[in-house]
């Protein structure tokens, strides 16, 4: 990866694995430093990293650095009650967040599995290259969490008005 | 594939995630068409998917950018260390030609000279340079009684080496050998006429061979060579007298040479040993010679 190519990959891939990051961990300062460090991490690798895969590689780095953030415990469990405040704003529709609650209860891979899917659009197959895991695991672990999400918006408290 | 109410869920997620090739698509819309309660199940689980919001952007985008550190390559690099190494090559292989000539600045002027030499080494005469065969050793002590002679000139088959002949006074060594000398072959012409017979008792009782074969040269020589003349200075074999140099051809300076002055010191020291009275009587006969001369 030549200086243009990373710096054309900065360019087109920060804003979004930024916000990859950024709505699974809930905390911009947490988001912000775990992007800049895997945007440091692939300058000092850029001569082993193809410029064309730069953005594969980009969410790796920040996947797995985001894990290793999140194993901390410092920002979050499972219920949510550590997030930061939402980033959205208050006077945001409803269905969005019902969205972020349904999606605050989902463990960190689903969560991470059903944003790469949503946000970036990966196949199953690219999603396993991010994460470690086979496609076979990514599949069983997105279906859940697509199904638990469902089952969250249904609920009769979370009926979305249309 | 076949989808039917058993196994849509999975159909329809992998619907969803747009997982399924061309085929599958056609069949799950077919499926979701006669079957409108999945139909409205695809619906809840299409909005719980996400949408990424593009008002979240990374501010400061431009520290992220990074910039190659100015890395300064000097072109030609390799071109420059081989012509500085060429340049050190010359340099050395001129001083060391310098040096070399400096040592025997003498063997410059011979080769200097070499051209008429090496035509005056045709085989004219048993004393000249044989060009072909094996090397020959000459002798030259008998070249003259008031110089000695150092063999300068050497030829060989596949290479020509030089040395340059120098006139050095004689020894008092070489004065009594040519006196033995004298004494020896006292019937040929080259024999001095104030020569001491004794010696040649003298030089015989010392049993020196190489007194023997300073007489055996000067016989082949003494054709085209007379010593008897009262200063012979210059000899060049087909030039005529240049200076105070001569210069001979030959072939061989090797072993046989050096064995030669080891027994001519050998016999030395034994005839210095064993009768120190006819040495200090040939001393005394030396010196009346040179005075005569």
């Amino acid at each position: 990866m030549t200086e243009k190519e990373y710096n054309l990959c900065v360019k087109d891939h920060a804003d979004s694995v930024y916000r990859f990051i950024l709505k699974n961990i809930r905390n911009k300062e947490d988001a912000r430093d775990v992007v800049q460090t895997a945007f440091e991490k692939m300058w000092v690798n850029r001569e082993k990293v193809d410029g064309n895969r730069c953005k594969s590689f980009l969410f790796t780095v920040a996947y797995n650095q985001m894990i290793d953030q999140l194993r901390k415990g410092k920002t979050m469990d499972l219920t949510g009650q550590m997030f930061d405040k939402p980033v959205y704003n208050l006077q945001e529709n409803q269905t969005k967040r019902i969205l972020d609650q349904a999606l605050s209860r989902l463990n960190e891979t689903q969560r991470s599995l059903v944003l790469l899917k949503d946000y970036e659009g990966y196949s199953y197959d690219e999603i396993g290259e991010i994460t470690g895991l086979s496609e076979s695991q990514v599949k069983v672990y997105l279906h859940r969490a697509r199904l638990q999400l469902k089952n969250y918006i249904v609920k009769p408290e979370n009926i979305i008005e249309r | 594939m076949k989808i039917d109410h058993q196994n849509y869920t999975e159909y329809l997620l992998l619907y969803l995630d747009n997982e399924l090739d061309a085929s599958g698509r056609r069949e799950m819309d077919l499926f979701l068409e006669q079957n409108p309660d999945q139909a409205e199940e695809l619906k809840i689980l299409q909005q719980a998917t996400f949408v990424p919001d593009d008002s979240i952007v990374f501010e400061d985008k431009e520290s992220l950018l990074r910039k190659e550190e100015d890395r300064r390559t000097i072109p030609f690099g390799w071109f420059k260390i081989a012509v500085a190494a060429m340049l050190l090559l010359s340099l050395g292989v001129t001083g060391w030609y310098y040096l070399s000539s400096a040592k025997n600045p003498a063997a410059r002027s011979v080769a200097a000279q070499d051209n008429p030499l090496k035509k005056s080494n045709e085989p004219v005469s048993a004393g000249t340079v044989k060009k072909s065969g094996p090397p020959v050793l000459e002798n030259h002590n008998t070249a003259s009684a008031g110089s000695r002679i150092v063999p300068q000139v050497t030829v060989n088959n596949k290479r020509k080496m030089v040395r340059q002949e120098i006139i050095t006074p004689p020894a008092q060594e070489e004065i009594r050998e040519n006196h033995a000398v004298a004494a020896e072959g006292s019937g040929d012409q080259t024999v001095p006429a104030h020569a001491n017979p004794d010696l040649n008792v003298a030089a015989h009782d010392q049993g020196n061979e190489d007194v023997k074969n300073s007489v055996a040269a000067l016989k082949v020589n003494s054709g085209r060579f007379d010593s008897s003349e009262p200063s012979p200075g210059v000899y060049y074999e087909n030039v005529p007298q240049v200076n105070d140099v001569i210069y001979f051809a030959n072939t061989s300076f090797s072993k046989k040479t050096k064995f030669r002055e080891l027994f001519r010191k050998a016999s030395r020291v034994i005839e210095k040993v064993t009768s120190p009275g006819a040495a200090g009587e040939l001393l005394r006969n030396n010196e009346l010679e040179i005075s005569t001369q």
